[in-house]
């Protein structure tokens, strides 16, 4: 069997789950300049939502979807109302802000590992029953696929929504300057509110989709978010392109790293990778 | 406050807490006639594992109230918990508490091999039984003479689980192996086996614990076409799900799938649904006739499943067999109880009948059984 077509599908697939997570903390990043690193466990507000609505409950699977990426955008948007706002308006620095959104993270994680055990869940029913495509060669799941195409166009979307929009344009103008933004009549804090409900939102989605292809469990977060931030550096940090670009990047040297060698190496590549970028082009593919 | 008074202070203070110090130590140091005899037990309460931890818990709770209300013994039996989290760092600190404060001499754990290689060279030092009824990594018959088990070593699952490849006439095997001590020791045991049985191994991969996508891995052992692959997870079951459902998906099809236990764990079953049909793996023999009421004694009085049914027997057992040395004995004097232990006669428990090797490692006729997956259910395989 020709092993190429796969390993090319395979890295396609982590790179799109990679450029989910990437493109709503690169969002956030973008207007307010702080890692949030909360934003990962939004991914498994998401993934839990599903779980507890649809199997739970057992409410309809895309009303059950819907409620959770709306869910994830309201823990989101309440975050930053109760949190990080006040933080801003006292002029706290990123710093503050960094620990301030490590302080959450932990937080939620623990609160969902509380409410329904560590246990590994999957959101699929059939187990093993997914639809296969192939293409040229490879296989892949449907869930895969929806990744894939989802990744692709919530980028789209955001571009469109930067080029096209008011609201894209006071994104912008927030993420240029704050202050100079507040002068010339942009709700800040509004604008602000609205980037963290889609960031989060798209996070989310991200939890249900990785939910629906492994499986969802609390700590399932950091390892996303890890991820996430490391394809945003990589591609250049606050910018959609780049995460976009850096996600695709990791998920290939990732999985091609491994063809020749042992897969323990894995993680030890994709950080290797990091600290090459961080020491020879700090700002990234795209500078911004 | 003048300096004097400073001094004075100081002095009183420092006698209290000198005396206070004395006072402790005088008290636990002569052990009253019918005071409890105090045992530990090192085991993850928290964490990955911890549903295994709390089902010995939960075991050792019933036994222990069968020995204290039967009168058996002169003074009661009192199990201190303490978390090791399936780590060797929590396990020493547990080990430290226990040993050092609480001044036990017999110690119940650990669960995780790396909790029982952790505390290995300390009970040892500090001549402390050490009784697991889970840990099965190879190493651990070298550990030391204070150190016992009832659960059969890798080396029986490893050895059983090649030799039954090797009889399916299978001669191309791929291995993907979770990079723990518990796997790792499984790994090296078969690889043995099948390089003197002349079987190929045509991919020997091995991933890190937290892994989830699995696709690479399966794609280069897809390339190769293996006959059987042997799933060696490690830590968590849901992993032991994973895989084969991600073999499915990849469409890997007209490959023998093997495993060791964990394949057949419940959490493993519903992550992996249909892809584990036809999946065979090693399990411990299946119970004696006298455990069925120990499970569902179990089951009414905490109200759940045990994570896992051998366990509960080997656990129960390792605290009757600890009973019967302190019997034998009069007191719980580690030495004397590691003399029985090592000449016990043939015990009959619940998980069947034997005695301890020269390594404190279960002596018994075969132990390792496989099962195989019919409509989601384990069938033991005759």
């Amino acid at each position: 069997m020709d092993i190429l077509p796969q390993l090319i599908l395979n890295s396609i697939i982590a790179g799109a789950i990679y450029t989910l997570i990437a493109l709503g903390f690169n969002l956030i990043y973008g207007a307010t300049k702080f890692f949030n690193l909360a934003h990962g466990v939004l991914a498994a507000v998401g993934g839990y939502a599903v779980f507890f609505f649809a199997k739970t409950l057992g409410w309809d699977i895309y009303l059950s979807v819907a409620l959770g990426i709306l869910l994830a955008g309201l823990i989101g948007l309440g975050l930053d109302k109760l949190i990080y706002r006040p933080l801003r308006k006292k002029k706290a620095s990123n710093m503050i802000l960094m620990i301030a959104s490590l302080g959450v993270f932990t937080a939620l994680q623990a609160i969902i590992a509380i409410l329904f055990t560590s246990q590994f869940q999957t959101l699929s029913r059939g187990a093993g029953s997914q639809k296969i495509y192939e293409i040229a060669g490879g296989v892949i799941t449907q869930t895969q696929l929806l990744i894939l195409i989802s990744g692709l166009a919530i980028m789209a979307g955001l571009i469109l929504l930067f080029k096209y929009t008011l609201f894209g344009k006071a994104v912008k103008a927030i993420s240029d300057d704050e202050e100079v933004a507040k002068i010339v009549g942009i709700n800040t804090n509004k604008i602000i509110g609205y980037v963290f409900f889609i960031g989060s939102a798209i996070a989310g989605w991200a939890g249900i989709l990785v939910g629906f292809d492994t499986g969802i469990e609390p700590t399932m977060g950091m390892s996303l978010l890890l991820k996430g931030v490391i394809a945003s550096i990589i591609g250049g940090v606050g910018n959609i392109y780049g995460g976009v670009l850096g996600a695709f990047l990791l998920g290939f040297v990732e999985n091609f790293g491994i063809w020749k060698i042992s897969g323990e190496w894995k993680d030890a590549i994709a950080f290797a990778v990091l600290i090459l970028f961080l020491l020879f082009r700090p700002n990234g593919i795209l500078r911004k | 406050m003048t300096n004097t008074t400073k001094t004075i202070l100081g002095l009183i203070i420092a006698i209290l807490v000198v005396w206070g110090i004395y006072s402790i130590l005088q008290k636990s140091s002569e052990p009253m006639a019918n005071e409890p005899i105090k045992i530990g037990f090192i085991g993850p309460l928290t964490g990955d594992m911890a549903t295994y931890g709390e089902t010995e818990k939960n075991t050792i709770e019933i036994a222990l109230e069968e020995i204290n209300q039967s009168g058996e013994l002169k003074r009661k039996l009192e199990v201190i918990y303490e978390d090791g989290k399936c780590s060797g760092k929590d396990a020493v600190t547990a080990a430290q508490k226990l040993i050092n404060i609480d001044k036990v001499h017999i110690i119940l754990g650990g669960l995780c091999s790396t909790e029982t290689l952790g505390v290995a060279p300390l009970v040892e030092s500090n001549k402390v039984i050490l009784f697991s009824s889970l840990s099965s990594n190879p190493s651990i018959s070298q550990a030391g003479d204070y150190i016992f088990r009832n659960s059969p070593s890798d080396s029986e699952f490893g050895r059983a689980d090649a030799e039954f490849i090797v009889s399916q006439g299978i001669k191309r095997v791929a291995i993907i192996t979770e990079n723990t001590d518990y796997s790792q020791g499984v790994r090296e045991i078969m690889k043995n086996i099948f390089q003197e049985k002349n079987i190929d191994i045509v991919a020997d991969e091995i991933f890190n614990s937290g892994t989830k996508d699995f696709r690479t891995y399966l794609t280069k052992i897809k390339s190769v076409n293996p006959e059987a692959i042997y799933i060696n997870p490690g830590g968590s079951a849901a992993v032991a799900g994973l895989i084969p459902k991600q073999i499915g998906e990849l469409g890997i099809k007209n490959v023998k799938i093997f495993g060791n236990f964990l394949l057949g764990d419940k959490e493993a079953l519903s992550v992996g649904g249909q892809a584990m049909e036809g999946i065979i793996f090693s399990d411990s023999k299946d119970l004696t006739q006298l455990s069925g009421s120990l499970i569902e004694k179990y089951k009414s009085k905490f109200e759940k499943d045990p994570a896992h049914d051998a366990l509960v027997a080997a656990r129960y057992d390792s605290v009757y067999i600890i009973k019967d040395a302190i019997k034998s004995c009069g007191n719980d004097d580690s030495d004397c109880i590691k003399n029985y232990l090592y000449d016990m006669p043939e015990y009959s428990g619940m998980i069947g009948s034997y005695k301890f090797d020269l390594n404190g490692d279960l002596l018994s006729e075969e132990f390792v059984i496989h099962k195989k997956i019919v409509d989601g259910v384990p069938q033991v395989i005759e």
